[in-house]
């Protein structure tokens, strides 16, 4: 047995590879854009703010699953050629930002108002408010929940086999059929993911006890 | 049909989450440590991972009595028992200590204590969060397409093989998930009003 | 005209059906501490944020120094400042809160001297210093590096004191600021309080259900009832003589004290 997981290591890598840079590249993307997305929607016009509660709710809405066919089989129908990886990419950003957007709305919220009344009875203007008093208060708030979604993204990325794209889950797909012994194989990939996902929850939590400063 | 496979996979998954929950909350070590692996292992992994084990896994050893859909329901059975019971762990560590003191107090048993007060009180204080696990857990159906299990994006697949209109295929079906998962929200809000407790 | 430092006319607020406010006139003269007392409900929280425009009026006018609060006037209509104004004229007004309100991720000192250097542009190093000098003036030399969740109480309202009063304020607003604390810490804040009123001659306006303050310290008691003021005095008169019945009952509850 032992050997046969061997044989197939470099294919299990391969996989594992595309699974780590494709979660990297929608992590590092959706909690971009879900910050600015997250401000525009506290801080924003209100139409501004309506279109991203629609935004934000149908994505939630709606089964990953479907948000990525209607990428990758949407977009070529209507005219655009994309990579598969870009169209991958895009697909889960788009899940992740509304995510993002969420956790960084609820982290504010979640801010006393006597915060910024504080801030405000001392002179402090709308961006030094936000500056020093807000967002650093907001930041230990959204580091959990930041972490969550990391993880789902992670395990979204699994959903990218289902249109062919040779991630982890997929090449575990392949050698199971081929060897037969899907026990070992998907064990494996389990074992896999659970590592990558509870190290990131490791860090996730070592980094909020840094941030934390009251009980 | 959607609909269907997530209530009877939500119903073995609130079985299997309160007995993880009672195991890690009052368990012995062995069994707590049991539950634990079971819940942090799961919510860690690919719910299509567990399908795939599920269903190819299982059959290899024998368990050919499991068709697709069986497969399907027992995988996402498993996957909600872990979310499930980090609920219900929540919401028995959340009842008030006062609560079961009065309990005591009264002299009920333990067993009754846990008959009257414990578990009652919990199912107010987890219904919101279990209502928004649930929702979660209809849109995870979808899944069950990647082993054709006859549900709607599987159906919209097969629709899409057959007539290419993509785009409104997908539209169409992403709205019908989104009015159900509206209706139901509303139903369980409705649920919620009358049994959630304010804290 | 220029020897009020607030100066209030015909104050109107209303938050939906309720008018909270029906009219206030008040004249507040530098030193004045004035001590507004009522019942719940009476309005005296909402005049507060009024003044410091943490809550927009409807109609009247707020001067703090002789400039209009919150609004620009034109053709008599009140037209809303932006938002910077407003913080600059803020930083002319300071504010104790009752919940205290201190930033939890700074120290004691930090919360003290995060207006000195974004709002008054005071150098670190200075900033420091007034600090310092400020927490040792309310008795808090040794909790300078502390942060609020490690001080009790009376101790991080005191750093809230000085976190109002270190950026040089014409006057100072205290929102029952006692009312949160446990009764053994309350004294170690009214003292405090006392001591800027006497020491340092600082404008106070304290809304206070603190009776024997209000008799030792004040130098006015102004009652408000129903959002509007009903009496207005020196505190022997007004305590111990009011005019109107209003003021008499709601005095009954305080006859232990007074």
């Amino acid at each position: 047995m032992l050997d046969l997981l061997l044989q197939n290591a470099h294919l299990i890598w391969r996989g594992l590879s595309v699974t780590l840079e494709t979660s990297a590249w929608v992590i590092a993307a959706a909690s971009v854009s879900g910050l600015f997305t997250g401000l525009a929607l506290l801080y924003g016009p209100l139409p501004l703010r309506l279109l991203i509660r629609v935004y934000v709710d149908t994505v939630r809405g709606i089964p990953l699953l479907v948000l990525i066919f209607s990428v990758f089989y949407g977009l070529p129908a209507m005219g655009m050629q994309i990579s598969a990886f870009v169209a991958a990419v895009l697909a889960l950003s788009v899940f992740g930002t509304a995510h993002v957007s969420e956790v960084v709305r609820g982290a504010v919220d979640s801010i006393p108002d006597g915060q910024t009344e504080a801030a405000k009875a001392i002179g402090l203007t709308f961006y030094k408010r936000l500056r020093y008093v807000i967002f650093p208060q907001a930041l230990a708030r959204a580091i959990p929940p930041w972490t969550n979604t990391a993880v789902e993204l992670v395990k979204a990325s699994s959903l990218l086999a289902l249109v062919s794209i040779i991630d982890l889950l997929y090449s575990t797909e392949q050698i199971a059929a081929r060897t037969r012994e899907p026990l070992l194989f998907y064990g494996v990939a389990a074992i896999l993911y659970f590592s990558i996902n509870y190290s990131l929850s490791l860090v996730g939590a070592r980094v909020e006890k840094r941030f934390r400063y009251s009980s | 049909m959607g609909l269907g496979l997530a209530l009877l996979s939500l119903a073995i998954g609130c079985v299997i989450g309160i007995l993880a929950a009672f195991a890690r909350v009052y368990g012995g070590r062995p069994i707590k440590a049991v539950a634990t692996a079971y819940t942090e292992f799961v919510r860690n992994i690919p719910l299509l991972l567990i399908i795939y084990f599920v269903f190819y896994g299982l059959g290899l050893i024998g368990l050919h009595l499991l068709n697709n859909i069986w497969s399907f329901v027992l995988a996402l059975a498993i996957y909600s028992g872990a979310y499930l019971s980090e609920v219900f762990r929540a919401g028995m560590m959340s009842v008030p200590e006062g609560l079961i003191e009065a309990g005591k107090a009264i002299g009920l048993t333990p067993r009754k204590t846990m008959q009257f007060v414990t578990l009652p009180m919990t199912f107010r204080i987890v219904l919101p969060s279990l209502s928004n696990t649930f929702i979660s857990l209809f849109k995870d159906t979808s899944l069950a397409a990647a082993i054709s299990v006859p549900e709607l994006t599987y159906g919209a697949m097969v629709i899409n093989t057959n007539t290419w209109r993509i785009l409104e295929v997908y539209t169409t079906v992403a709205i019908m998930y989104l009015i159900t998962c509206y209706v139901l929200a509303g139903l369980l809000r409705l649920l919620e009003k009358k049994y959630a407790m304010v804290r | 005209m220029s020897d009020e430092v607030v100066l209030i006319e015909k104050l109107e607020k209303r938050f939906g059906e309720l008018q909270v406010l029906k009219g206030i006139d008040l004249a507040v003269k530098q030193g004045d501490v004035l001590a507004i007392i009522g019942p719940s409900g009476s309005g005296k929280t909402t005049l507060l944020r009024c003044i410091n425009f943490l809550q927009p009026y409807d109609r009247g006018r707020v001067y703090i120094d002789g400039e209009l609060i919150g609004y620009k006037e034109e053709n008599g209509r009140l037209i809303k400042r932006p938002e910077s104004t407003v913080a600059r004229q803020r930083s002319k007004v300071g504010m104790v809160f009752q919940q205290f309100n201190l930033f939890p991720h700074m120290t004691a000192l930090e919360n003290v001297t995060l207006g000195l250097v974004q709002v008054k542009g005071v150098a670190r190093a200075e900033a420091d210093d007034i600090g310092r000098n400020w927490l040792e003036k309310v008795g808090l030399s040794d909790k300078i590096d502390s942060y609020p969740a490690e001080l009790s109480g009376g101790q991080q309202q005191r750093v809230g004191i000085a976190r109002a009063v270190a950026v040089e304020p014409k006057i100072v607003l205290f929102d029952e600021v006692t009312s949160a604390l446990d009764p053994e810490l309350v004294g170690e804040v009214l003292s405090v309080m006392k001591s800027l009123a006497e020491n340092y001659h600082m404008t106070m306006l304290v809304v206070t259900h603190e009776m024997l303050f209000a008799k030792e310290v004040a130098n006015r008691v102004v009652f408000m009832d129903e959002g509007v003021v009903l009496e207005d005095g020196p505190p022997a008169a007004t305590l111990s003589d009011p005019k109107t019945d209003r003021l008499r009952s709601f005095l009954r509850r305080f006859e232990q004290i007074l």
